[in-house]
């Protein structure tokens, strides 16, 4: 009696780098996603069309593991700002790609100054 | 003409506007459309302006504008909760940060307070929604800009702002596409029209606010929806359990621990009086149980995973087992991650090799022979093989042909293009042609001296680029290399490049040349892929 036809969904893990990527563009006081490789205190925002660079999506047993390297607006608060960041990316990989999560790490890599 | 208000008034005025949305919370609640991340957007703003006027009250008696501006921030900024109240904490900056030197509480300052909030409010945010919150907040700057310009009087200014905030909350469901499928305006926008009405009714001493004259929020219930989630596979309960709940008294904490209890995958979203459950358990009565002692079920909806899961996976395996596929692929590659790509674009036996390893006749063949197809295409990805892939062809006894392919980044477009129900002679032509679209760029190092394809001298241990066979680029660094192979040919009319790492070519090295191919041609689309094929540090294709 049910119509579903059997088979796997299989997302590419850039795909929900690219969900969380725009996730996190929608995110109140995140003002870009930035390279994870900014050790040398350069966080440069990244433009709309690369933002998988600043998500690291790992596949892991328990689900997937995404490290979001952000920069958050000065004046804002970073805990909160983060958290609600969590709850966004989180909220978009279960609606839209169904996937289990097993952790956000947030990595708050710069924080913009206005002028 | 306008009229001076202490600081005091200020303050009792924010005040008033704390408690008015705390009473009012709830109706903000309800108008989140559900399932969503920030989900009590009326509570978390509550939260940030109550730490605005407890941060506010510790002032001593007749502080200063500044002092109370910071108090205001400060407040805002420790409080903030939520993504509303992260929201509520920058408008209030911007408003505090706009009032900066106002000695008068005019329609003019208030203006320039409008305009900075306005600013500051929409810089946090790299891709603001419509419909929300920030929508509100700059329909209201224009009205007190507006006002200012009419030099209209200050509690004329403060109306005409409250009136706008309203009406702009009003018309958030024709921006916001998700508000109006549900009936509701958004809850952030109406949060602050409210702080703003009460804070102006304080103000100016009007007893009463607006909003008790609007009606655009009573009936608004939170839509709660049962869509089935069958991620069945892999637990260990027997039965999924979906039902919506409608109760007055369930606490939403309490019922997520209970279902922890009960069970895994557990979700419980909504809020009074509409919930929805979700629960992987072995027991559905005992869940059914806990939410009945609370309210009305309705919409249930059990599943047995397991006997699905079996059904399934039975049905899978005999599936699996006698396909035969109409077309099969042979390729021929160096390098674990070329093969592996290859296999992931449907090539069912990759043969070990290339420039310097050319597969024999037989190899090919055996790999023809280990297919399981009606009908199988070679892709040799060397001009060296094309030969000997020609009389592997030939000698096979399967129907064989042979797609030209002069390099792997060559098989992978062609392989794109397969069609399982076109015929072998289609599919060859459609691959072909995708082929010869593609553009091979492989960089390696000089093994003695010789000329390039301009009569250069080339030295032995230069780097040197060549472009589909031709020695194009003679370079130090093989960055230096790609880059002039990809001028070469001519990477700024095409739209992807697909770089393949070599053996050895480490992780970081591939990412400063992906951002510096990135950096000279804006327009491409840069895929950086490990094929680890040994000699040929870099090979790579435009198309």
């Amino acid at each position: 009696m049910s119509s579903a036809i059997s088979g796997n969904l299989h997302v590419a893990n850039d795909v929900l780098a690219d969900l969380v990527g725009n996730a996190a563009m929608e995110c109140y006081g995140v003002v870009g996603v930035c390279a994870p490789n900014a050790a040398d205190g350069i966080a440069k925002i990244l433009p709309a069309s690369r933002l998988r660079r600043g998500v690291v999506v790992n596949s892991l047993d328990e689900g997937v593991h995404v490290d979001l390297y952000i920069i958050v607006e000065y004046g804002t608060n970073i805990a909160t700002v983060s958290r609600n960041l969590i709850d966004q990316v989180s909220f978009a990989l279960k609606e839209y790609a169904r996937v289990p999560l097993a952790g956000v790490d947030v990595h708050v890599m710069d924080v913009k100054v206005r002028r | 003409m306008s009229t001076t208000y202490s600081s005091n008034n200020i303050l009792n005025a924010v005040a008033a506007a704390a408690k008015s949305l705390e009473e009012r919370k709830e109706e903000v609640n309800r108008l989140n459309v559900f399932p969503v991340p920030d989900g009590d957007t009326g509570t978390n703003m509550s939260l940030t302006i109550q730490s605005v006027v407890s941060n506010a009250a510790s002032l001593p008696i007749g502080a200063t504008g500044a002092e109370i501006r910071k108090a205001i921030t400060t407040g805002a900024l420790m409080g903030a909760r939520g993504n509303s109240g992260v929201i509520t904490s920058q408008i209030l900056r911007g408003l505090c940060e706009g009032a900066q030197g106002a000695e008068a509480f005019n329609a003019a300052t208030v203006a320039a307070a409008f305009a900075k909030a306005v600013e500051v409010a929409f810089q946090a945010v790299r891709k603001p929604v419509e419909g929300t919150i920030l929508t509100v907040l700059r329909d209201a700057a224009a009205a007190a800009k507006n006002a200012a310009e009419e030099e209209l009087e200050t509690d004329a200014t403060l109306d005409a702002i409250v009136a706008e905030a309203y009406a702009s909350v009003q018309r958030t469901p024709d921006l916001l596409p998700v508000l109006k499928e549900h009936g509701v305006v958004d809850a952030g926008g109406f949060g602050l029209a409210i702080l703003f009405d009460a804070f102006a009714a304080a103000l100016l001493g009007r007893a009463g606010t607006m909003v008790d004259e609007l009606s655009f929020v009573r009936g608004a219930h939170p839509k709660v929806e049962i869509e089935q989630v069958n991620d069945w596979e892999g637990s260990q309960y027997r039965y999924c359990n979906e039902f919506l709940v409608d109760s007055d008294s369930l606490d939403r904490e309490a019922a997520l621990e209970f279902l922890g209890t009960m069970g895994d995958c557990e979700l419980c979203v909504g809020d009074v009086p509409k919930f929805k459950v979700h629960v992987h358990s072995d027991h559905p009565d005992k869940v059914l149980a806990y939410f009945l002692n609370h309210g009305q079920i309705s919409e249930v909806f059990i599943h047995n995973m397991q006997m699905q899961s079996a059904e399934r996976t039975e049905k899978l395996a005999a599936e699996e087992e006698a396909e035969r596929r109409p077309v099969g692929f042979v390729a021929v590659a160096a390098g674990e991650g070329n093969a592996a790509i290859l296999r992931s674009l449907g090539v069912d036996v990759v043969v070990s090799g290339g420039q310097t390893m050319n597969p024999s006749t037989k190899d090919l063949l055996d790999a023809v022979g280990a297919v399981n197809a009606e009908a199988v295409i070679i892709l040799p990805n060397n001009s060296n093989i094309i030969m000997a892939a020609n009389s592997a062809a030939e000698l096979s006894d399967t129907p064989c042909a042979v797609v030209p392919t002069k390099s792997v980044p060559q098989a992978f477009s062609a392989l794109f293009c397969v069609d399982q129900d076109a015929s072998l002679e289609t599919n060859v032509e459609e691959m072909a042609a995708a082929a010869a679209a593609v553009k091979t760029g492989e960089v390696t190092w000089a093994t003695r001296d010789s000329k390039d394809a301009a009569g250069n001298p080339i030295a032995e241990g230069d780097v040197i680029g060549i472009a589909d066979g031709s020695i194009e680029a003679v370079d130090s660094t093989i960055e230096g290399a790609v880059l002039t192979l990809l001028e070469k040919m001519e990477a700024d009319e095409a739209d992807t490049c697909t770089i393949l790492a070599g053996e050895g070519y480490s992780d970081e090295d591939l990412e400063a040349l992906v951002e510096s191919v990135e950096e000279a041609y804006e327009d491409l689309e840069v895929d950086a892929q490990r094929g680890e094929q040994p000699l040929y540090p870099i090979v790579f294709s435009v198309e």
